[in-house]
């Protein structure tokens, strides 16, 4: 049999096992979001629970852009975690536990975006380096205080002598491993794809915001 | 065999998420402010990859939500209050939905310095934005 005839069987299988989800992930109700249809997002400091005390900082210098990307006018980070300070919420943890409402009056903000860093866990070791992170994302209505949106992100990442077979795993441990030197870790690979994850699939990230052209349009993936 | 290397960057590629289609040009903002997060001294290079982000588009279509805003109080810390007051404006003007933060940035632009106690304040300057009140 010419292998050429095979080529589109073998793509197809290739695509599926590539890219079945590690376990099935059960839909959201998007029917608060939706209803309240927030046109912006207040990202406050994000909350730490691991024993990395920069972790927070730096993990909201990569907030802003997946949510503006999915559509939503995103306060400034640094501006806003600055007026926080001066109002003596340098705490993130105070500022988790304040009112949204209130919060989203200061800025006018139609909802609040909450992190949590639950785990930031880097192993060294002479081989290889593994990274476990968790983190817990909160959108909550600005309005009424509700939660409209929340997902939760946990992977370890163990990068691999030899190739797991998939390619795009084998590409992000690769990046990961680099960026993650003891001397001078580099975060912001492994945030960004954390955020990805939360941020962008269908069924369970945040739907297109309104300044994003399928606002509105997207049921079908959320 | 050399037919399953494209096929396994096909797959490969075909499972990123959805990248969104980029709609503004984020130019240094993470890693300047990545940066700054590590060394507060490095506000100046963040203002500096701001404004150059700023100056590459001019129509202001591509400038992502609070830019002009970060740039803005980057030269309020340094003082330049009237500079500062006009990329709150322009944040303002661009994105409406910054509106209430923009108006007090702006008063504050136009507001004399509050006086400073020379020792440890023993009532707290009024504060830049009404404090919120924790439960």
């Amino acid at each position: 049999m010419n292998i050429r005839a095979l080529l589109p069987a073998a793509l197809g299988l290739l695509l599926t096992v590539a890219c079945q989800p590690p376990k099935p992930v059960p839909h959201k109700d998007y029917t608060r979001l939706r209803g309240e249809d927030p046109r912006s997002i207040l990202v406050v400091p994000a909350v730490n629970r691991t024993v990395d005390v920069t972790a927070a900082d730096y993990f909201l210098s990569t907030l802003s852009i997946p949510v503006a990307e999915r559509g939503f006018y995103v306060y400034p980070v640094y501006l806003v975690k600055r007026l926080l300070e001066d109002d003596g919420l340098s705490d993130a943890t105070l500022v988790h536990q304040a009112d949204p409402r209130r919060l989203g009056a200061i800025f006018g903000a139609d909802a609040v975006l909450y992190v949590t860093i639950n785990r930031w866990d880097a192993k060294y070791a002479v081989l290889a380096t593994s990274v476990e992170v968790e983190f817990e994302y909160v959108l909550k209505s600005a309005k009424t205080g509700d939660e409209l949106w929340r997902n939760h992100v946990a992977w370890v990442y163990v990068p691999q002598s030899h190739s797991s077979g998939n390619g795009l795993a084998d590409l992000i441990a690769m990046a990961v491993q680099a960026s993650l030197t003891k001397a001078a870790p580099n975060y912001m690979p492994l945030a960004r794809q954390a955020n990805a994850a939360a941020f962008y699939p269908a069924h369970r990230g945040l739907p297109a915001g309104p300044h994003q052209e399928k606002h509105g349009q997207d049921q079908e993936q959320f | 065999m050399k037919a399953w290397i494209p096929l396994l960057l096909v797959a490969g590629i075909a499972c990123v998420p959805p990248a969104p289609r980029g709609l503004y040009d984020w130019g240094g903002y993470d890693t300047s402010l990545y940066a700054l997060m590590k060394d507060p001294n490095k506000q100046e290079a963040f203002g500096e990859a701001l404004r150059k982000e700023i100056e590459r588009n001019p129509d202001g279509r591509r400038v992502p939500p609070g830019v002009y805003a970060e740039y803005g109080y980057i030269l309020f810390v340094a003082g330049r209050k009237d500079d500062a007051a006009r990329y709150f404006a322009l944040e303002k003007t661009r994105w409406p939905e910054s509106a209430r933060i923009m108006d007090r940035m702006l008063a504050n632009c136009a507001a004399p310095p509050p006086a400073q106690p020379a020792s440890a304040p023993a009532a707290p300057a009024a504060p830049t934005v009404p404090a919120p009140e924790v439960r």
